[in-house]
C-alpha cells in the first residue's frame, strides 16, 4: 500500500490527476471518518477533507517517502487541519466521542505481508459478531464503529453506565471464547 | 495502554500484526479498534476531490495568484487591438464609398441595414471592453494595493522580527545577569547566614563567659589589690632581709675576729700559763708537772661544794678521774701519751668544759679552776 502510495504521490506531483484521485479515493474516508469522530459535522468534516487534500497537494513536493508513508503524512496534516478548526467542533458531540478511537481512524493498517492474516481475523471477529446477540453487537458496533464512549453509550440506550460497560465485558467474553476457538486467539 | 498496543501494532509497519499479542484481551482489543476503523470508512461516503491542485515547486508567489486574471487581461488587451484594427478598415471602407459630397461634410444618406447592425454589435464590444479594461483596471489597481499592503506587512514583520529577536537577546542577557546576580546574592545570603549563626553562638558564649566571669572580675580585682600589697610587703622585706644579711654578715665578720681574736688570746694565755708553771718542759711532762704544782686533783675536791649546776658536777667528777690518769702516766712513754689524748677525746671533757665556762654563771675560784684546767689539757 505505502509503496503504491509513493508511487501515486509521484504521479500526482509530476501532474497526474488520475493519481490525485486514486490518492484521494485510497484514503478520504479514514481522513473524514477521523473528523467525524473528532466531533466535526459532516459539513465540516468534508470542509476539512477537502482542506487536507488540498494542502497535501498543494504541498507534495514536500513529501519524502524515505521518512514515511503517504498515509503518516496524511494524518499529520489531518491533524494540524483539525486543530486549527478544532474551537468550531461539536462540544457536546466531541464528548461523547472517545478521542483514542477518533486517531485510530489515522492509523495504518498492516503491510502487504502481514495483510493476509490481518484479513482472516478480522473475517473471523466479524463472524463472531453476527453470532452475538443483537442487543451486545449494538453496543460493540456503537463503541468501536460509532466511537462512542461508555457514558455516550449508556445516555443513548438509558441505561447505567455500569451496565453498559459489563454489557461490553459480556460481549468481549464471547467474542473472545469465539475467536479462540477459530483459533486467532489463545 | 490502548495507544501503547496501537503503536506497537500499526505505526510501524514493517511489524504491523507481526509481535504477537501480550495477551488475549489487548489482541481482542486491537481486533475490533481496527474493525471498528474499517466500518467507519467503509460507511462514510466521502465528498468527490475539488480542485486536485498540485504545486511542484516550493513556495508560491504572491502574483501566481493573479495568474488567471492577467491571462484574462491579456485576451482583453487583445480584443481591444483587434476591435480598434476592425474599427479603422471599416472606417476607410466606408470612406472610400461614400460619394464626394458626403466626404465634404453634407448629409449623408441613412447607412445600410447590414452597418447599422454591424455599430450596434461593435458598440456591445467597445462597452464589453471598456468594462472589461475597467475591471482589469480596478484589479490591477488591487492588485498593487495588496502588493504594498504586503509589502509593507512583510516590512513590519520583518522589522518587528528584528525588534523581537534583539529584544530576545537583551532580555536573555538580562535573564544571565539577574541569574548571576541571583547566585552572588544566594551566596551571601548563606554566607551571612553562616556568618550570622557563628556570630550568634560567640555572642552567645561570650553572654554566659561574661556571666561566669563577672563576680570573678570582682575578686580578681581584690586579688589583684592584694598581691600589690603582697608584693609591696615582698620588696620592703628584701630590702629589710637585705640589710639584715649586711648586718648578719657583718656580725659574722665580727664574731669570726673576735673568735681568733679569742683563740689567740686563748693560746697566748695558755702558752704563758705553761710556761710559768711548768718552766723549760713541753708536752705530756709539762701537762703532768703544771697540775702537780697547781693541784688540781685536790682544789677538785675542795672546789666541789661551790659548783653551780649538775652540768658542773658532772663536769668535776670527770675532771678529777682526767688529773688522776695524768698524774699516774709515765711521761716517757709515747704510748701513754696517746692513750691519754684518746681518753680526753672520748670523754668529751673539754667540750663540756667549754660549755660550762661559757654559761658564765661559776663563782670566781671555780671559774679559775676551770681555766686552768682546760689550759693545762690543752697544752701549749
Amino acid at each position: 500500500m505505502s509503496e503504491r502510495d509513493a508511487q501515486l504521490a509521484s504521479e500526482a506531483l509530476a501532474g497526474s490527476g488520475e493519481a490525485c484521485e486514486a490518492l484521494y479515493a485510497a484514503h478520504a474516508a479514514r481522513v473524514a471518518g477521523y473528523f467525524l469522530r473528532s466531533g466535526f459535522s459532516r459539513a465540516d468534516a468534508d470542509d476539512l477533507l477537502q482542506d487536507t487534500f488540498a494542502r497535501a497537494f498543494g504541498s507534495l513536493h514536500a513529501f519524502d517517502a524515505s521518512r514515511g508513508t503517504f498515509f503518516a503524512w496524511l494524518a499529520a496534516i489531518a491533524r494540524n487541519v483539525a486543530r486549527r478548526r478544532w474551537q468550531r467542533r461539536d462540544r457536546q458531540v466531541a464528548a461523547g466521542l472517545d478521542a483514542e478511537l477518533a486517531d485510530e481512524m489515522l492509523v495504518e493498517g498492516g503491510n502487504p505481508s502481514a495483510g493476509a492474516a490481518q484479513a482472516e481475523e478480522l473475517a473471523a471477529l466479524r463472524a463472531c459478531l453476527a453470532a452475538l446477540p443483537d442487543e451486545l453487537a449494538r453496543l460493540v458496533r456503537l463503541r468501536y464503529v460509532e466511537a462512542l464512549t461508555t457514558r455516550a453509550i449508556a445516555a443513548a440506550e438509558g441505561t447505567p453506565e455500569a451496565t453498559v460497560r459489563l454489557r461490553l465485558g459480556e460481549a468481549r467474553d464471547r467474542l473472545r471464547r469465539c475467536l479462540a476457538g477459530k483459533g486467532v486467539l489463545e | 495502554m490502548r495507544g501503547g498496543a496501537r503503536a506497537g501494532i500499526y505505526t510501524v509497519e514493517g511489524e504491523a500484526m507481526s509481535d504477537r499479542p501480550d495477551n488475549a484481551d489487548e489482541h481482542l482489543e486491537r481486533l475490533l479498534r481496527r474493525w471498528g476503523a474499517e466500518e467507519a470508512a467503509g460507511g462514510i461516503d466521502a465528498p468527490p476531490l475539488r480542485r486536485p491542485s498540485v504545486r511542484r515547486g516550493g513556495a508560491v508567489p504572491l502574483m501566481m495568484r493573479w495568474a488567471p486574471l492577467a491571462a484574462a487581461a491579456v485576451v482583453l488587451l487583445a480584443a481591444g487591438a483587434l476591435f480598434v484594427a476592425s474599427r479603422g478598415r471599416v472606417a476607410r471602407r466606408q470612406a472610400a464609398s461614400a460619394p464626394p459630397q458626403a466626404r465634404d461634410g453634407a448629409a449623408s444618406p441613412a447607412p445600410p441595414p447590414v452597418a447599422a447592425t454591424q455599430d450596434a454589435g461593435l458598440a456591445r464590444l467597445r462597452d464589453d471592453l471598456a468594462a472589461m479594461r475597467s475591471e482589469l483596471f480596478a484589479a490591477q489597481g488591487r492588485l498593487g494595493e495588496e502588493t504594498r499592503r504586503h509589502e509593507g506587512a512583510v516590512k513590519q514583520l520583518r522589522d518587528e522580527l528584528a525588534a523581537a529577536k534583539a529584544g530576545a537577546a537583551a532580555a536573555a542577557g538580562e535573564v544571565e545577569r539577574l541569574k548571576a546576580h541571583l547566585a552572588r546574592s544566594d551566596a551571601a545570603v548563606r554566607d551571612a547566614v553562616r556568618r550570622g549563626d557563628s556570630a550568634e553562638k560567640d555572642k552567645q558564649a561570650l553572654a554566659a563567659a561574661a556571666a561566669k566571669v563577672e563576680p570573678l572580675a570582682s575578686e580578681l580585682a581584690a586579688l589583684k589589690v592584694r598581691l600589690r600589697a603582697a608584693a609591696e610587703e615582698l620588696a620592703r622585706e628584701r630590702k629589710r632581709m637585705s640589710a639584715t644579711g649586711a648586718a648578719y654578715a657583718q656580725a659574722q665578720q665580727e664574731l669570726t675576729a673576735a673568735k681568733l681574736h679569742g683563740a689567740e688570746a686563748a693560746a697566748a694565755m695558755r702558752r704563758a700559763y705553761m710556761r710559768a708553771a711548768a718552766p723549760g718542759l713541753s708536752g705530756l711532762a709539762a701537762r703532768q708537772a703544771a697540775a702537780r704544782r697547781a693541784r688540781m686533783a685536790e682544789r677538785c675536791v675542795e672546789l666541789r661544794p661551790l659548783l653551780a649546776g649538775p652540768e658542773a658536777a658532772e663536769l668535776a667528777d670527770r675532771l678529777e678521774v682526767v688529773f688522776a690518769r695524768l698524774a699516774m702516766l709515765d711521761a716517757s712513754d709515747a704510748a701513754a701519751g696517746e692513750s691519754f689524748h684518746r681518753l680526753l677525746e672520748r670523754s668529751g671533757v673539754m667540750g663540756q668544759l667549754e660549755a660550762v665556762l661559757a654559761a658564765a654563771h661559776q663563782p670566781p675560784a671555780v671559774r679559775d679552776w676551770l681555766l686552768e684546767a682546760r689550759c693545762i689539757l690543752a697544752g701549749a
